[in-house]
């Protein structure tokens, strides 16, 4: 097993286009490094302003309703850690504000659910539902939505009003353009940070079970 | 401390394949990869013959913060982390990434790069009993796997 494990790790190396990209970050002149993060810095300003600015204009859950949230990240103030691209250009804003952004556009930010008086409730998409009785920490609730793109996004809640979490799985029908097909990606956080490591919990699995996502945890 | 291309050249497929393991995404590792490496650029005084450790270190801290903040992010391809229906795939890169990321860590540093628990528990700063742990049941969960 020792050797598998070994030969399987030795396949793993680091794709060129990303070695170049470091090498050319690495020889930047400090200057050019300062410059590179002011441009950063200023993105993430222009970012956190076009947030409030959907926020307070209170369009956020009329025109994009989709809610997701990552939790920040203490230890790394100021930090934007982008998360991918297809379609959805996903940026986390440790520290701050966390704007998520779909095709150029903010689509939400904040907790899909919360807990007020001992008692869960889903709120994304302008909902108000009492969830504490249809999840527990081996059941998940599940809401579907589709946005303008035709994307449906399930959002999954699960666990205890004291200890819950949940999760988002993105599918585009007739999407063909990855290997991983109509799937096309989600995000999540585990029981409200409580937890440092994630583990596949039965609320979890329940969801991906009855969502039909055929990847592994 | 030796200059950062020089260390980046040394170190960067150890790195890559650590954060890869790690995180189990491609998208994940290849921005934690670059964000250690840039980190080196603010931190000119590593002592001499610790490189390697510290940028260890560094990808395990990223790594950790990131699973923190989030679980399972996966806007972009994951072609090859995944097994896609229909294609071969690899007995052991399965039993690998079925494995939890914390178990996955320490198997990649105990079985590729060869640190003893000790130093893994120093790396991942848990401790070494801890490392032992995670060994004995991720060993026990891969035998399970491939012997399926």
């Amino acid at each position: 097993m020792e050797r598998k494990l070994h030969d399987y790790f030795e396949q793993e190396t680091m794709p060129e286009e990303l070695s170049r990209r470091i090498e050319a970050s690495l020889t930047e002149t400090p200057r050019a490094v300062c410059r590179h993060r002011r441009v950063r810095a200023a993105a993430v300003a222009a970012s956190l302003v076009l947030i409030l600015t959907v926020a307070f204009s209170g369009e956020l859950t009329t025109a994009f309703a989709e809610v997701y949230n990552f939790f920040i990240h203490p230890q790394s103030p100021a930090e934007t850690t982008p998360l991918g691209r297809i379609g959805y250009d996903t940026y986390v804003t440790y520290g701050a504000v966390i704007d998520i952004t779909a095709n150029g556009e903010v689509i939400g930010t904040g907790d899909p659910a919360e807990v007020r008086d001992g008692r869960l409730y889903f709120i994304a998409n302008g909902e108000d539902i009492d969830i504490t009785d249809q999840c527990s920490m081996d059941t998940a609730y599940i809401y579907v939505m589709q946005d303008k793109t035709g994307t449906l996004h399930y959002i999954f809640v699960g666990g205890r009003p004291d200890n819950w979490g949940y999760g988002c799985i993105m599918k585009k029908p007739g999407n063909i353009k990855n290997p991983e097909g109509e799937w096309i990606g989600g995000g999540g956080n585990n029981h409200c940070g409580k937890e440092s490591n994630w583990q596949p919990y039965g609320w979890y699995l329940d969801a991906k079970e009855r969502i039909g996502h055929p990847f592994p945890v | 401390m030796a200059e950062p291309l020089e260390l980046f050249r040394l170190y960067k497929d150890d790195i890559y394949r650590f954060a890869l393991s790690y995180t189990h995404s491609r998208e994940d590792a290849e921005d934690i990869c670059q964000s250690v490496f840039e980190q080196l650029l603010k931190h000119p005084a590593i002592s001499p013959g610790k490189e390697k450790a510290w940028l260890m270190q560094t990808c395990a801290n990223r790594c950790k913060n990131l699973l923190r903040s989030h679980w399972w992010s996966r806007t972009a391809p994951l072609e090859d982390v995944h097994s896609v229906p229909g294609q071969e795939t690899d007995p052991v890169k399965e039993a690998v990434m079925a494995l939890r990321p914390e178990y996955r860590a320490v198997v990649y540093l105990y079985y590729y790069e060869g640190y003893s628990t000790e130093e893994i528990g120093r790396l991942l700063r848990i401790s070494q009993s801890a490392v032992s742990t995670r060994l004995h049941r991720a060993r026990q969960q891969l035998k399970q796997e491939l012997e399926e």
